[in-house]
């Protein structure tokens, strides 16, 4: 007699004949001219559905956060794995890359979190005292959502900062959050605000839950990974197979013999015993 | 003509590397391996086993005994059922007819997450193995130490390695990672790549032993899922 097998639930999409389901829609019936392919990935990641203003102003967000120059470093990673030719290889690679990196998007989830436990209470603080609780809830010196190497200023920050000052259709009580946050930030901490703050409050204001807006940024930004591996794959170019030894330098340890290489040491491996006692278990 | 300015941007403009670092070979027409000529003292020398111990770790093994051991731990760790994730997402692989490096590539992507997830489960079993923690608990299998556990301590006590692990019945996944740990894998990293280099020949057994594009004759169905979209 076989035993029962438990059954997984699924809240993703059921095949059907006819018209498949998807999040709790008929994809001809109901999703078909009616959404675009961000609003799709919103749906994806457990996220509402929404209306067209807003699928507008999600559009606008993976827009503004395209950056795909093919050597910032997970991108490279998408190059560098896809130099034999396969997109898929490139686009997994560099996507793996993205699990607990430090240019990960998925700190928008974090980073939604702390705007979301702020809210409240920023609203009862003036400046001064919420430039106080700052310090003591955010206390990291470079916060999640602040920080941005190789530049001054985070260009997509002020792409979508402009596109959302200029809209006053509705209202945006986390990207007004945000903007308070990183001006006080700014002056007080001398910390410049990254992407991550206010992709955290745009998908806030578009009615995200934080555990969703993690994947939400990963699906906004993987068209520069697209990119980068159907180029890169189209490419495959020898010079990223193997780079010229002349760009490589070598800083492992210096020539050595082995102790069974050394005649005067040979067979004394054999008497040696197995030796216990305390390792360490480093990360590094 | 005026010459065009040169590109100005974050990368142009910033203070990075000019060259790529090795850190463990060699480029040499006869490489070495963290300074070991591989084909004049290693290959003649010593064993494969050998070899990737010292890739792994940085230095040779400190014994032969060392090497039985650890050989012994990895003959025991090795083995992967199609039932499992990593030989059942590559076999699953193998079944659409997706190139075989990608079928190797899922292999080694799924072992090295169950790596990963089995060496979160053990986050106790360090601090005791460094006497600096309580045995814990919820590593103990049963009220005596089960059959191929058993198995193992005899083999290793057969080749003069003994480990406190054994007392406290642990299951055979934590006797192995207990006892790499104290042969000197004591690393996170060290553990995860011995995990994935000693379970990759199961797992490759399983998937290419799969026939490609014979859709019926994988259970599509196994296990059920239930939809619970609102349109259902």
């Amino acid at each position: 007699m076989t035993r029962r097998v438990p059954t997984l639930s699924t809240a993703v999409a059921r095949a059907r004949h006819g018209d498949n389901s998807f999040r709790g829609y008929r994809v001809n019936a109901q999703l078909l001219g009616e959404e675009s392919m961000s609003s799709m990935a919103a749906l994806a990641v457990g996220g509402p559905r929404l209306r067209p203003e807003d699928i507008k102003i999600l559009d606008e967000l993976a827009v503004a956060v395209t950056v795909a120059d093919p050597r910032i470093w997970p991108l490279k990673v998408t190059r560098v794995a896809g130099a034999y030719g396969s997109m898929f290889a490139a686009y997994a690679a560099g996507n793996l890359c993205m699990d607990g990196a430090l240019m990960s998007v998925a700190l928008c989830q974090e980073t939604a979190r702390r705007l979301k436990a702020l809210a409240p209470l920023a609203a009862e603080l003036g400046d001064d005292a919420l430039v106080q609780h700052l310090r003591e809830a955010w206390p990291e010196r470079r916060p999640p959502g602040f920080g941005v190497p190789g530049r001054p200023r985070d260009e997509r920050v002020e792409g979508l900062a402009c596109r959302r000052q200029a809209d006053s259709s509705a209202p945006q009580p986390y990207f007004d959050l945000f903007e308070r946050v990183a001006d006080l930030m700014a002056e007080h901490r001398g910390l410049q605000v990254n992407l991550t703050l206010i992709f955290g409050a745009i998908a806030l204001d578009l009615g995200f839950e934080p555990e969703q807006i993690g994947a939400l940024a990963w699906s906004t930004a993987e068209n520069a990974f697209l990119a980068n591996a159907v180029e890169g794959a189209q490419q495959a170019p020898e010079l990223l197979q193997c780079l010229p030894s002349s760009t490589v330098r070598y800083d492992g340890p210096r020539p050595r013999l082995s102790p069974r290489a050394q005649p005067s040491k040979r067979g004394a491996a054999a008497e040696d015993t197995v030796k216990l006692g305390p390792i360490g278990l480093s990360d590094g | 003509m005026k010459k065009p300015p040169a590109p100005s941007g974050p990368v142009e403009d910033g203070g990075w590397a000019q060259e790529l670092s090795a850190h463990a070979v060699t480029l040499q027409a006869s490489p070495r391996l963290w300074g070991y000529d591989v084909q004049e003292d290693l290959a003649k020398n010593y064993s494969f086993v050998e070899t990737a111990w010292l890739a792994i770790t940085g230095e040779l093994p400190a014994s032969e005994a060392t090497t039985q051991a650890f050989e012994l731990v990895m003959a025991y760790l090795a083995p992967v059922t199609v039932a499992e994730a990593p030989a059942h997402a590559a076999g699953l692989t193998r079944l659409c007819g997706s190139n075989p490096a990608s079928v190797l590539s899922v292999a080694s992507v799924t072992l090295s997450q169950q790596a990963q997830h089995v060496l979160q489960k053990h986050e106790a079993l360090w601090p005791f193995l460094n006497r600096e923690g309580p045995w814990p608990q919820q590593l103990s299998v049963g009220d005596g130490l089960e059959e191929p556990v058993q198995r193992l301590r005899d083999a290793l006590h057969a080749v003069g390695h003994e480990s406190p692990v054994f007392e406290q019945n642990p299951g055979l996944a934590t006797a192995c990672l207990a006892v790499l740990f104290e042969l000197g894998m004591g690393t996170k990293e060290q553990l995860l790549s011995v995990w994935v280099w000693c379970k990759l020949p199961y797992v490759i057994a399983e998937a290419f032993a799969v026939r490609p594009g014979r859709l019926l004759e994988y259970p599509m169905d196994l296990p059920k899922y239930e939809y619970g979209g609102q349109d259902d």
